[in-house]
């Protein structure tokens, strides 16, 4: 661990030697010595020793070679004697220096006959209302394919651009700008407006937009700020709101764990603020953990992602927390059916902002038919099980459920170029399961407690040094824990004696993640920008199992695990010539928990603009996982979903995605599609019959490891226009599972296997009204039923009935659908605007089967022989009937 | 563009894959259990029944069943009242420890094949008190009667308990179950049963049937339930089932009224 925090250390040491300090004024003590380099290096060094801002002509100023050897001199100096006998000269005005040729009769004009300055425009995007920077917008020269995006923090630089261009730069959720390169003086801050201020200010019609689907292949852009106005099943939902994309599994209702492109949910790196979430939702997957209020930005990599991220095998959700306010004090608060939620975000002078965020179900003590709804069809996996404790069923125990979460994050500008944030989640779930019984002088009672939930913070701090370097290192640790206490009591009291027994069954699964962080992006010029870094990680995870009656400790098995794991990357991004993208990126590993314990992951990309409209684009990867989550399907059981560190015995993932696809945007349509081919190896999985038989009666080895390969092809057809945005997203997929020991040893379809796929989304502005519909159709999802039966003779005189499964997943369930619809009206009640509204799930109440679970009954036959018949009884699963739900937010 | 769209709708549509159906296929289920020492007697042939029902047995002019004991071939035959259920007719094949027994099913062009390995006899089997007086006051007391045997490979053990002599009747006249008169005792790779009083419900002679079995036997009996099994782990190739071999040795013990 020391060591490789030593590399991790010695890294920003590296960064920050690199980069020179940044003064105020142009200096007049100026000292240089360089023989025969090129003047681009001369000029390099100038503007980063001295902090200035020189625009020119790279491509030129790396063909003139010269020498300089100067003291203590003035910038006019230096700029005399460097320029001298090279064609070019000088202007400065009160912003920079401009390099420029010197006016020949024969040079090269422009329409005007003025002579085209190319340079390089720094700067930075915020959000016009909150003062927030915006990451990730798209810069591009109006009407070429040149362009760039903006970094983590906001800032982009563009190289060489003529003065005459014009920029425009681009947002999700807000209105695009168009800026005059030859306008550009400075250092730029772009403000733009948000889509949804202009609503509330004026109430007109606006373009929304939701979905934004970039260049580089499997990676699409989520506007967090339209979530509103999709329908919900109580809370608004970002990882509900994300499975209405193509490639992303909208069926499974009871998991907002994100199945993208045919993988499990573990196989998902889901970020926020940079620290990594095992947990990502609520109620058992009905909401996701992440409240919509504390969210700036989603980043969503479906496959082929690039060397920035790693250690999960299938994608990449990169959630930026938002920093708060920087003008003004605002407030939301807001209810639904289900729980509360608040958030503040307040300036603190001209540096400082925080954000607080929080949300409760108040479940605990009002139980409204909406929950009932939901806690019954969470519970129905197995209430019909015969599960007993003290004569008592499961569906005798009561349940009692809350949950919450909290974001906080506090943010300090010490500088322009500084950027220092504090960032705070903690999220948990609590379900008591309880039931009583007395009977004359026996008092019996159950109190089970199962508790799980995720915590975690990160320290950053972010540099832009200048318009070439940006840094930023990050201190990030990620708990998540589950607990669960079976406890049982039965008690004799007659007055004269009294007996008592009681038991106690606890679990206790905690995985740790503790990550020192250090990203670096150089972009020298504008064909090149690498991004590169290193990450020293320790892993934990622990697993306790404790059995004990009265005040003995019958039985105590504890399982740890520490890792420790160090990564490097760097990852390239070329453009040779302005239509074509190339990535190409490494990442290493080590980790000292597995022998041969290097592991390399090469990364290729491309996207190529055949015209302004149309583009293609793939990827190329190879991937590895150190943690794999268990999945636990029965919930009453009190043995939660746990995580396990590979370590030799439990494997690591690795998998390799192939991406290719088009674009082609017009007007407001745009149509994308891309095929996929993704192998994974290793996997770790629970027996894939668990879901659907008791477990007791399943043999007793239910780890095992195979591989999966899913392909498939996802259309995504946007259009937005004035009022209205919608899409409709299509996808073609197969997911087979191949493990040995299984299904003869021959492949069969995986459990998230979904041939088909249809989605459409609608959301419309109609003034005051919010408006949105969702319709998601998906054909049939396997299930395993056994398909014969036989009877063996046993020693003890007590025959075994076996149900014979003759093939994994090979029968399939009806197919799915549903409607959602959603109406939200907004109005003004003195400062605050407040929304309220209607949302109901699955509108036309469509019974969709979750899983059909078998059971087998063995009884008693009259001929004296015992238990030598049993009968195969099945039972479906269903998930949510129409669910209504009402919603009303204030916003300050 | 809008012909675009609707090709997308209708290819969702109309390439909706269709469900798919499983029909039971004829996979031959061979059930044995052969005691070292004895002829085998107790081979049971079937087909893989339908979910809920009855036995589906082959015809004995369809299918030929072979033991293949040192080296040699022995066709077994059906009992003639008994479907399903094969023997040596000259009771030639008579197992002893260390012995590999095979049993292969020709059935249409299916071979079916499994073999297991005869143990060791149990030795020592012994128990400390051979008559144990009790009264129903007894029965919760937490009293266990112990039986030992030597065990210092940590072989595989299971066995039975059951009622040979009349019953003398119940211990407790007021609660006693009749399925009593046979209980199973759990596989060990222990040297001793430790057996709870109150397992007993009738006073008489009991015989203590002590087996020495293989790991194919104790995979097979992993389902915690007993009766019934999802999926089993079966020793069978080509087929499904268990074929097993195995020694057992015998105690009797009394409980009188004390």
């Amino acid at each position: 661990m020391r060591s490789n925090a030593f590399l991790a250390g010695f890294l920003l040491f590296f960064c920050l030697s690199a980069s020179p300090s940044i003064g105020q004024d142009a200096p007049d003590n100026i000292t240089i010595e360089v023989k025969d380099v090129t003047l681009d290096e001369v000029l390099v060094q100038l503007m980063e020793r001295y902090d200035l801002l020189i625009a020119y002509d790279v491509r030129k100023a790396r063909e003139i070679t010269v020498s300089i050897d100067v003291k203590n001199a003035s910038i006019d100096e230096v700029l005399d004697e460097v320029l001298a006998d090279t064609g070019l000269t000088y202007q400065k005005n009160a912003q920079g220096i401009i390099i420029k040729s010197k006016p020949e009769p024969d040079g090269e004009d422009n329409d005007n006959g003025q002579a085209i300055l190319l340079k390089s425009v720094e700067g930075r995007i915020q959000d016009e209302q909150t003062g927030e920077f915006l990451p990730y917008a798209t810069i591009s020269l109006k009407g070429t394919s040149q362009g760039a995006s903006s970094n983590v923090d906001g800032w982009f630089t563009i190289h060489n651009v003529p003065d005459t261009a014009a920029l425009v730069i681009d947002y999700l959720g807000f209105f695009p700008q168009e800026i005059k390169v030859g306008d550009v003086n400075d250092k730029l801050t772009i403000a733009l407006k948000s889509q949804s201020q202009q609503l509330e200010e004026v109430i007109i019609n606006y373009d929304v937009v939701a979905v934004d689907v970039k260049s580089d292949a499997g990676h699409l852009v989520f506007n967090p700020r339209e979530v509103t106005g999709l329908p919900n099943l109580g809370e608004v939902d970002v990882f509900r709101s994300l499975q209405l994309l193509p490639g992303i599994s909208a069926t499974n209702e009871t998991s907002t764990g994100l199945v993208i492109r045919g993988s499990t949910p573990d196989q998902n790196l889901i970020l926020f603020d940079g620290f990594s979430v095992f947990q990502v939702d609520h109620f058992f997957g009905v909401f996701s953990a992440f409240n919509h209020h504390a969210i700036k930005d989603i980043q969503v990599y479906k496959g082929g992602f690039d060397a920035r991220y790693g250690g999960r095998t299938s994608a990449v959700v990169d959630i930026t927390g938002k920093s708060g306010n920087r003008n003004k004090t605002s407030a939301n608060i807001g209810a639904n059916l289900i729980s509360f939620n608040g958030s503040v975000e307040v300036p603190l002078g001209d540096k400082w902002t925080v954000l607080f965020a929080a949300r409760r179900a108040f479940t605990d003590v009002i139980r409204s038919g909406l929950y009932q709804n939901l806690i019954e069809n969470v519970r129905n996996n197995d209430t019909d099980s015969p599960q007993t404790r003290l004569g008592f069923t499961n569906e005798d125990l009561i349940p009692e459920f809350r949950f919450f979460d909290v974001n906080a994050k506090l943010s300090f500008r010490p500088s322009k170029r500084d950027e220092l944030s504090f960032s705070f989640y903690g999220g948990e779930d609590n379900l008591r399961l309880f039931a009583a019984s007395q009977e004359e002088f026996l008092f019996s009672n159950i109190n089970d407690q199962l508790t799980w939930g995720n915590t975690g913070v990160s320290l950053r701090w972010a540099r832009q040094w200048n318009a070439k370097w940006h840094s930023q290192v990050r201190l990030a640790v990620s708990e998540y824990e589950n607990r669960s206490s079976l406890f049982s009591r039965i008690t004799f009291d007659n007055g004269i004696d009294s007996l008592g027994f009681q038991s106690e069954s606890t679990f206790i699964n905690n995985v740790t993640d503790a990550q020192l962080t250090v990203d670096v992006e150089w972009q020298p010029n504008e064909k090149y920008t690498a991004v590169f870094g290193a990450s020293s990680q320790g892993n934990e995870t622990s697993l306790v199992t404790q059995l004990s009656e009265q005040d003995d400790t019958l039985s105590n098995t504890e399982f740890d695990q520490q890792g420790e794991i160090f990564s490097f990357y760097w990852q390239n991004y070329y453009r040779p010539i302005p239509n074509l993208k190339l990535n190409a990126g490494l990442r290493y590993y080590t980790i000292d928990l597995i022998e041969n314990n290097v592991f390399f992951e090469p990364r290729l990309g491309f996207s190529y603009s055949i015209t302004p409209e149309f583009s293609l684009k793939g990827a190329w990867g190879r991937y590895h996982q150190f943690v794999n989550r268990v999945i636990n399907n029965d919930v009453n059981d009190g043995l939660p979903d746990f995580w396990l560190l590979a370590d030799g015995e439990v494997p690591q993932k690795e998998s390799e995605h192939w991406v290719a696809g088009f674009n082609y945007t017009k007007d407001k349509w745009s149509i994308d599609i891309e095929a996929y081919h993704k192998q994974t190896d290793q996997v770790l999985d629970f027996l894939p019959l668990g879901r659907y038989f008791p477990a007791e009666l399943l043999p007793n080895d239910q780890f095992v490891v195979g591989e999966s390969r899913t392909k498939g092809i996802d259309f995504l057809v946007t259009r937005s226009t004035d009022n209205y945005t919608g899409w409709l997203g299509y996808s073609l997929s197969e997911a087979e599972s191949l493990f040995l020991g299984l299904n003869d040893n021959l492949p069969f379809p995986a459990n998230e296997d979904q041939r088909h796929e249809f989605k459409t989304t609608h959301l419309v502005s109609l003034k005051r009204w919010k408006l949105s519909a969702t319709w998601v159709y998906a054909s049939s999802r396997p299930f395993t039923a056994p398909s014969g039966q036989f009877t063996t003779p046993t020693l003890t005189g007590e025959p075994v009935i076996t149900f014979s499964i003759e093939s994994v997943n090979a029968q399939r369930l009806p197919d799915y659908h549903r409607m959602d619809i959603s109406a939200g009206y907004t109005f003004d009640l003195g400062k605050w605007s407040v929304e309220s509204g209607l949302s109901v799930y699955n509108l036309y109440d469509r019974r969709n089967i979750k899983f059909t679970r078998f059971d087998a009954t063995p009884f008693t036959v009259d001929d004296g022989i015992l238990r030598d018949q049993a009968i195969l009884s099945s039972f479906d699963v269903e998930l949510l009937g129409l669910t209504p739900n009402i919603f009303v937010n204030f916003k300050l | 563009m809008k012909h675009c769209v609707l090709l997308l709708i209708l290819s969702a549509f109309c390439l909706a894959c269709s469900d798919s159906e499983t029909t039971i296929d004829d996979k031959v289920i061979l059930n044995g259990l052969v005691h070292t020492g004895q002829p085998v007697q107790d081979i049971r042939v079937s087909l893989l029944s339908e979910i809920n029902q009855p036995n589906r047995y082959i015809d004995p002019s369809e299918v030929l069943v072979v033991a293949f004991w040192r080296d040699e071939a022995y066709l077994l035959t059906e009992f003639p009242d008994e479907p399903g259920r094969y023997f040596d007719p000259l009771s030639e094949v008579i197992p002893e420890p260390g012995d590999l027994v095979s049993c292969v099913i020709f059935y249409e062009s299916d071979t079916v094949i499994s073999g297991s390995i005869a143990p060791e006899f149990p030795r020592g089997l012994n128990m400390p008190f051979q008559t144990i007086p009790l009264n129903a006051e007894d029965l919760n007391s937490g009293v266990q009667i112990p039986v030992l045997w030597e065990n210092p490979e940590a072989a595989f053990y299971t066995g039975k308990v059951v009622l040979v002599s009349d019953s003398l009747g119940p211990i407790n006249p007021f609660e006693f179950n009749e399925d009593d008169a046979l209980f199973p005792l759990p596989i060990t790779t222990d040297e001793a049963y430790l057996i709870d009083i109150d397992r007993f419900s009738f006073y008489g002679t009991y015989a203590l049937i002590l087996y020495r079995v293989n790991e194919d036997y104790v995979q097979f009996s992993r389902a915690e339930g007993g009766e019934v099994q999802f999926q089993q782990n079966s020793n069978v190739a080509n087929g499904a089932g268990l074929f097993s071999v195995l020694s057992s040795d015998t105690i009797f013990f009394e409980l009188i009224p004390g």
